[in-house]
Parts: C-alpha cells; structure tokens; sequence
C-alpha cells in the first residue's frame, strides 16, 4: 500500500519540483543494492556557534534499505542524533547528498516520523488527541480511525480518554510511538528513544517497539548510545567514529535477525557482537586520548 | 473516590483529625477578624481611643447605610470597579499581545528587552503629571495609570513563560513540520495557561493600585477620591467605610480570579 503511494508520488515529483527532474543520478555503489530508501552520500556538517566551527559529520555514506530497522551507535557527541536531523530535514547538510526515495528530505517531511527520547505527550490533551496531533499539524484528514486502530490493536484503546499523567511510562511512550505511527510515515527515526525508561520498563518497551515497527513494516533508523538495546533491536548497525564522525564500521545481524529482542540476549552471537561494537567504539576513544 | 466507611479506623481517625483541624483555622480566621472589630467598637465606645480620629465599627456601619440610602457609594463603587476591570482587561489582553509579539520576533525582542526592564523599573506614578496632560484629567487618565503599572509586568512575566517552553515538545513539534503559528496554538498558549493566570492574579493587586493612584490624582468621583476628599474634610468615617468596601471589592475580584485559576489548573495544570 505504501509502495503504490510512493510510485504515485515520483511521478508528480519529476513533473513538479524541477531541482534532481529530468537529470539521472550518478551511479554509485549503494545503488547495486537497490533497496536503499535512504541514503547518504559524502555528507558533511559543520557547526557554526560563537566559540567557532565544528565539523561534527566528515563525509557519512551508507544506506538505509527498505524494511530494515538500522542502529546508529557511537562515542557521546558524534553526531548520531545529527544525522536523524538531517533525514527529517531539520538541520541540512553543509556538504553531500541526502536522498529519501530518490528525493531530497525537504520533500520527503510527510515520510519520516520521528520519535524523541522523551515521550513529550502534551499532558492538556488525552490520549487520542495526542496520538492525533502531529496529523493535525500536518492537516491529514481522516487519520483517527487509524489511530484509534493503533491504540486498540497496541492495548491501549481503553486508555483513549485518559490523560498522560494517568498512563505509566511504559505505555506513555508506546503512546508516543503510536503517535509518530498515525501519520503513516514510512520512515520511522528513533533517537533513543528508551533512555527516559527504568530498565525492567524498558525490556518490555523495546519489545513492544519492536514488534509493533515489525508488524506495521516500517522502515527505522535507530539512534542509541546502548550496545545491548541496539543489538537485540536492529537488522544492522553503524558504528560512528567520535567526532569528526564518519563510518567506522556496519555490522550486519542477519544470523539473529529473525529472534526478538529477549531471546536475542540469549543468543550466543549476542556476545560477540557486543564486544565487536564495544571494541569498535573504545579503540576510537583511546586514540583520541 | 472511595467513601469514609471504606477505610480502617486509624484512616478515619486521621480525617477527622484533619477536618478538625481546618474547622479549627477557619474558625480562628474569623475569630481574629471578631475581635479587632469588637475591641475597635469597645474601646471607641468607652473612649479610650477618639473616634473622631479612629472611627467606630459603628459609624462605618453608620456611615455606609447612609452613602447607601443616597446611591453615592453605589456611583463611587461602580467607577472604581469599572476603571479597574477596564485596566485589568486591556492589561491582560494587550500584555499577552505584545508577549506574543515579542516570542514571535527574536530581533524585536532583543532589541526592546532593555527598554522593557528600564520601563518595568520606573515608578509609574512619576508619570502621572504626563498622563494627565495628554489623556486629559478623567476616566482615561486613570485607566492609563493603571494600564502602565501592571501592563509591563504582565508582557515580561507572560514572555518569560513563553521562553521557556519544554524545548523538547518544541522539538516533537519540530519534526512535525510545525509551523510558528502551529507552534503558539498550539504549545506555547496553553502550556502557559498558568503562567497566564498568575499574571492576572498580580495585575488584579496593580490595577487597583493604579487606579485608586489614579483618582487620588485626577477624579471626581470614585472610591480613591472619597477617601482623599474625607481626609481633606477630616471625615474619617467616610475614609474607613470607603476602605473597607475597596478591601471587599478587591477581595471579591481576587477571588474571581483564583476560581478561574483552579479550573485552569484542572485542565492545564497536568503533568
């Protein structure tokens, strides 16, 4: 369903928004792959504040395939949240290309759905108007039956009414999620978005989170400074080098790919993926010291 | 809500301990009140203070039914009370306006932001000789008066709480594509309801400040000006009673204010 509405929408893009219409593509490698539904080429950054210049983003390429949920880990500062910014076109690039679907993100804004560490539920408004809000401000008609969907299939249609103050943390940013889901985005970005929660909250939530990405077959970016949660979540993981941040690796989790988040962490592989990821991130560090 | 019968006796015990309690304060309250007037009526009665300089609870009384049989305290009253709502309303509205203006231009708010806390700082009854020469000596003059002391505080204190919303839900709205007008309907305004309200319950005090200032400037009639035309003549009952009907009007006005506030609270106060 979503694919046709993507196939509808490319046409009007080359007739309409005359910037990338007409002129093909360079080929490059990610392209081999085909599925990429983003992808970032060469991509720069630089901060500009009083004290100075930053350069935080030193040429990022990779991409994000359709249907993948994809970690984004690396030392505190590099970058990582940067990154969601520039896919949901708050912050753009000083250099590089950034293509959602063969577009740039400022075309792409209705796509991406973003979801904050904070659930930052509006605690004047109930459940269902919270869950409603960002189709509000994005003027889409007819998102509440949807909604109102999402809430019963997800276990919390009997909480529609109630305010946030009522709900606990958990379901709170479950709420949250079904938010940034009622505007059917395609993209799903995810900046660490657990961090608020306990631990025991917080096993439970991940597995929700994941199931429910998996079961209405969104595409995710997920940014998160914990190794274990990024594992037992992702199909595959970036790892950033500390700032200046650029690639320094992409693990692939296929062989665990098909386990959810708890029995992940029973796995064998579990281990040694863990330690690769940590050595990857504290090599970087001692250099740097 | 659960009924008393559903709790252990020590619960019990304990509620009634408190209800107790608050019967206790609220009798004392009006005890305290009793008392000074029934010491204020005994002492002027057996003349150990001149009623003549400290009137009387009784020539208030007095007093008052007689302003009240000619319809004078009625005019007087309904002047007052009409210059302080007026200037308690535009207060208010124009004090959120400019607010909002301010938080909507980041360059027009730091260029006046010095100006708004030299104006803030200044006593505003250093301006009522340039108040009357231009509004002329009337309602309007006080209305101003008024307007001026309590509308700057109104812009800084509403614009402060406009600053500081969550930056985080400014962010959720961020991603949202939100626009700046999305953003103030639809979180800056109502998550700064009660910093709204506060802001009236302090411009309530300072409308009455200004206006009562203001009629001891300019008026012919009102509450302030009864009570400086009693001072001039040397009627003390006339000072009293009308400062005991500005005190149960403010009061009243006051309490209309902390009614709104509380189902503010119910609706935006959540967290």
């Amino acid at each position: 369903m979503t694919e046709k509405k993507f196939a509808v929408r490319d046409t009007t893009a080359i007739g309409t928004t005359g910037k990338n219409a007409g002129a093909p593509r360079p080929p490059s490698v990610e392209d081999a792959c085909g599925d990429a539904l983003v992808s970032f080429k060469n991509v720069s950054l630089t901060y500009h504040d009083k004290t100075g210049e930053t350069l935080a983003l030193d040429g990022l390429n990779f991409d994000v395939r359709r249907g993948e949920l994809l970690g984004v880990v690396g030392p505190s500062g590099c970058g990582k949240t940067t990154v969601l910014s520039i896919i949901s076109s708050i912050i753009t690039p000083s250099s590089g290309e950034v293509l959602i679907d063969g577009a740039p993100p400022a075309e792409r804004r209705d796509e991406c759905g973003y979801m904050l560490q904070r659930d930052e539920l509006f605690p004047w408004l109930t459940i269902s108007q919270n869950v409603l809000l960002g189709a509000k401000i994005k003027k889409m008609k007819d998102r509440r039956e949807y909604a109102y969907a999402l809430l019963d299939k997800y276990g919390l249609g009997d909480f529609r009414d109630r305010y946030p103050s009522q709900l606990s943390g958990g379901m709170r940013q479950r709420v949250a999620l079904i938010r940034t889901l009622a505007t059917s985005p395609e993209l799903l970005l995810l900046d660490e978005p657990f961090g608020a929660l306990d631990f025991q909250t917080r096993l439970n939530v991940v597995e929700d989170v994941h199931s429910i990405i998996k079961n209405e077959k969104k595409t995710a970016v997920f940014v998160t400074h914990d190794i274990s949660e990024a594992i037992s979540m992702c199909d595959r993981i970036i790892i950033l080098s500390a700032r200046p941040s650029k690639v320094k690796k992409i693990v692939d989790l296929s062989p665990i790919g098909e386990l959810s988040p708890l029995t992940r962490r029973e796995s064998p592989l579990f281990q040694k993926y863990s330690h690769d990821i940590w050595e990857n991130l504290q090599n970087k560090k001692e250099k740097r010291l | 809500m659960k009924k008393n019968t559903d709790y252990s006796p020590e619960h019990i015990k304990y509620l009634n301990g408190q209800k107790r309690r608050r019967a206790f304060i609220s009798a004392m309250r009006w005890g305290v009140l009793v008392v000074v007037i029934a010491l204020w009526e005994l002492l002027a009665r057996v003349g150990a203070i001149d009623s003549f300089i400290t009137s009387s609870p009784s020539r208030i009384w007095d007093t008052f039914l007689s302003l009240c049989k000619d319809g004078s305290l009625f005019t007087h009253a309904g002047v007052t009370l009409y210059e302080t709502v007026v200037s308690f309303l535009l207060a208010t509205a124009l004090g959120t306006v400019i607010a909002i203006a301010l938080w909507w231009c980041d360059t027009l708010r730091n260029v006046l932001e010095p100006h708004l806390v030299v104006l803030n700082a200044l006593p505003k009854i250093a301006l009522g000789p340039i108040i009357i020469i231009w509004v002329g000596a009337g309602t309007g003059a006080i209305i101003v008066m008024a307007l001026m002391i309590s509308l700057i505080i109104t812009v800084l204190s509403t614009l402060n709480g406009f600053m500081e919303v969550d930056k985080g839900k400014l962010t959720l709205l961020d991603t949202m594509n939100a626009t700046k007008l999305q953003k103030l309907v639809y979180l800056v305004l109502p998550s700064n309801v009660p910093t709204i309200i506060s802001a009236l319950k302090i411009n309530v005090g300072l409308c009455w400040v200004g206006t009562i200032m203001g009629e001891y400037l300019v008026s012919r009639a009102g509450l302030g000006y009864l009570i400086i035309y009693g001072g001039q003549v040397f009627r003390l009952d006339l000072v009293m009673t009308s400062t005991v009907v500005l005190c149960i009007l403010a009061a009243l006005m006051y309490a209309c204010v902390a009614l709104l506030e509380k189902l503010a609270y119910k609706k935006f106060g959540k967290n």
